[in-house]
C-alpha cells in the first residue's frame, strides 16, 4: 500500500507491502512530529526557539541533541563542507534531518515486523526487503535537465540512496548566455551507502565540494557515488555498476 | 566574464545577527559521552583526502552573485546552465511578450530544502538585465584539497535516458523549482 503526503516542505511516499493503513499512518505521525520540531520555517518549532535564544541547552530535547551532536560529527568528517551554520548564524540542521528521519522511520517499521517497505522523501529513499511483485526495489535517478526523464535505473537491495542537487554552487558567478565555463559544474549527485542517513550526509558535503565531491565519495569505504555534470556527463565510484545489475 | 559588480558582500544583506542576550550562542553539548574510539560507521577518509582545516570564521563572505542577462546574441556552441535556462526561458518568454516596469524587484523567499532561496531582479529599460541571488540554498566552504592521484581513474560516460518503469524516482530538483519559484515573483511585481 502505497501513499504520498506533502510533509516537511517536499512529497513524502510511504509504501509498506501488506501493510494496514494504520502502520503507514504512523510513519507520517512520526516524519510530521520531526517536522515540528526541526523546521526552520515554523516559529514555533524546537530549532526556532534554539536560534531565538529561548531555549537555552538544558532544555534541548534528546532528539534535537543527537542530531546535533551528528551534524558536528558530519562537519569533522567532511572538512566543514557540511555544516549546519548558515550565514546568518542560525543553525539549520535541515540538511541532516531528511535522512535522519527517513532511516529513524524505516527502524519503526523493521520493530513493527515489516519487511518489504520503501520511505521516499525528497530524494532520499530507504528500502527494504521486495517490491509487491516479489522483485528487488528498483530506484531511477532523475535526469537533472528533464524532471520526465530518468537516466539511469539502480537496485539499492537494502542501501539508502540519497541526491543532492542544486541549481547552483553559490558563490560562482554565473552567465546563462556566457561562453566561459560551465557555471555551475556539476548539477546532480546520487550517492549509495549502507543506511539512508549515511547516504545523505555524505551526499550534502559531497555536493558541495563540486568535481572533487565524487572523488571524496569514491575515498570512503561502503559508499558509491553517480555524479552528473554540466554537460551532461556521468562519473560513477568504481563499485557503482555493482547496483545496476538487476 | 561578467563585470564583478562592486565589492558588495552577501553579509551586507543578511539580516543582522540574533540577539544573544538571553542564553548566548547555542553550544554543542558533547554527545552523551561516547568513547573516543567511537568511529563513524563510513572508514574515516583516507590521508590522501587531505582535509585542509583552516582556521575559518563560522561562515564564509561570499561575493554577492550578480548575473548580468545579455542581450540576445547569435547562434551559442554550448549550451551553459541547463539547469539555470529553465528559468531563464520563463524569463525570457515573458519579457519577449509584455514589458516590465525599470526597478528591482525581490521574489518572495522559497523553500530549496536545504535552505532559503531568494532571487532579486533589476529591470531597465523595460527589460530583464540583471537578476542577484539573495539567499542561496546551502552554505559555501573554502576548498578542501582532495588528492585524486591517490584514488582510481573514475569512468565517465554520458547520461542517456532510460525506462521509466520504476518503483520510486531519486531526484533533486527541490531547489531549481524554489528558483523558479522565486523568479517568477520577482517578475510578477516587475509587471504589475
Amino acid at each position: 500500500m502505497r501513499e504520498t503526503r506533502i510533509l516537511m516542505g517536499m512529497p513524502i511516499t510511504v509504501d509498506i507491502c501488506g501493510a494496514s493503513g494504520a502502520l503507514i499512518e504512523d510513519v507520517f505521525g512520526y516524519l510530521d512530529r520531526i517536522d515540528r520540531r526541526f523546521s526552520t520555517y515554523k516559529t514555533d518549532s524546537e530549532i526556532s526557539a534554539i536560534n531565538r535564544g529561548d531555549l537555552p541547552s538544558s532544555g534541548w530535547s534528546d532528539e534535537m541533541i543527537e542530531v546535533l551532536a551528528l551534524a558536528e560529527r558530519t562537519k569533522d568528517e567532511t572538512g566543514g563542507y557540511f555544516d549546519m551554520r548558515r550565514p546568518d548564524g542560525y543553525l539549520d540542521p535541515s540538511g541532516i534531518v531528511k535522512g535522519w528521519a527517513i532511516h529513524n522511520a524505516a527502524g519503526l517499521l523493521h520493530a513493527a515486523g515489516a519487511k518489504d517497505f520503501l520511505i521516499e522523501a525528497g530524494g532520499d529513499i530507504q528500502s527494504a526487503g521486495k517490491n509487491a511483485s516479489g522483485a528487488d526495489w528498483s530506484v531511477g535517478i532523475r535526469d537533472p535537465f528533464d524532471m520526465d526523464q530518468i537516466i539511469k535505473i539502480i537496485y539499492p537491495r537494502g542501501r539508502g540512496v540519497a541526491t543532492s542537487g542544486t541549481y547552483a554552487r553559490g558563490q560562482h558567478i554565473y552567465n546563462p548566455y556566457g561562453f566561459d565555463e560551465p557555471i555551475t559544474e556539476i548539477v546532480s549527485l546520487t550517492v549509495v551507502g549502507p543506511d539512508v542517513l549515511e547516504a545523505d550526509r555524505f551526499a550534502t558535503a559531497a555536493f558541495a565540494m563540486g568535481r572533487d565531491g565524487i572523488y571524496f565519495i569514491e575515498g570512503l569505504a561502503g559508499l558509491e557515488g553517480y555524479v552528473v555534470d554540466i554537460n551532461g556527463r556521468a562519473t560513477l565510484t568504481t563499485g557503482f555498476g555493482d547496483l545496476c545489475a538487476p | 566574464m561578467p563585470a564583478a559588480i562592486g565589492k558588495e558582500t552577501t553579509a551586507s544583506i543578511t539580516p543582522p545577527k540574533p540577539d544573544r542576550q538571553k542564553v548566548g550562542v547555542p553550544r554543542f553539548p558533547q554527545a552523551s559521552p561516547k568513547p573516543a574510539e567511537s568511529a563513524p560507521t563510513i572508514a574515516t577518509v583516507q590521508p590522501s583526502a587531505a582535509v585542509d582545516r583552516q582556521e575559518i570564521s563560522s561562515f564564509a563572505v561570499t561575493p554577492a552573485v550578480y548575473i548580468p542577462i545579455p542581450q540576445p546574441r547569435p547562434d551559442y556552441p554550448q549550451a551553459p546552465a541547463r539547469v539555470v535556462r529553465t528559468g531563464m526561458k520563463a524569463a525570457a518568454a515573458n519579457s519577449a511578450t509584455q514589458r516590465f516596469n525599470d526597478g528591482t524587484y525581490s521574489g518572495p523567499v522559497t523553500d530549496a530544502y536545504y535552505g532559503p532561496m531568494q532571487i532579486q531582479v533589476s529591470i531597465q529599460g523595460g527589460r530583464l538585465t540583471s537578476l542577484k541571488v539573495l539567499k542561496y540554498p546551502s552554505d559555501r566552504r573554502t576548498s578542501v584539497r582532495i588528492n585524486r592521484e591517490a584514488l582510481p581513474m573514475l569512468r565517465d560516460e554520458a547520461i542517456s535516458a532510460q525506462s521509466a518503469d520504476v518503483d520510486i524516482i531519486s531526484g533533486a530538483t527541490l531547489s531549481s523549482r524554489a528558483f523558479i519559484q522565486s523568479l517568477n515573483g520577482a517578475l510578477r511585481k516587475a509587471s504589475s
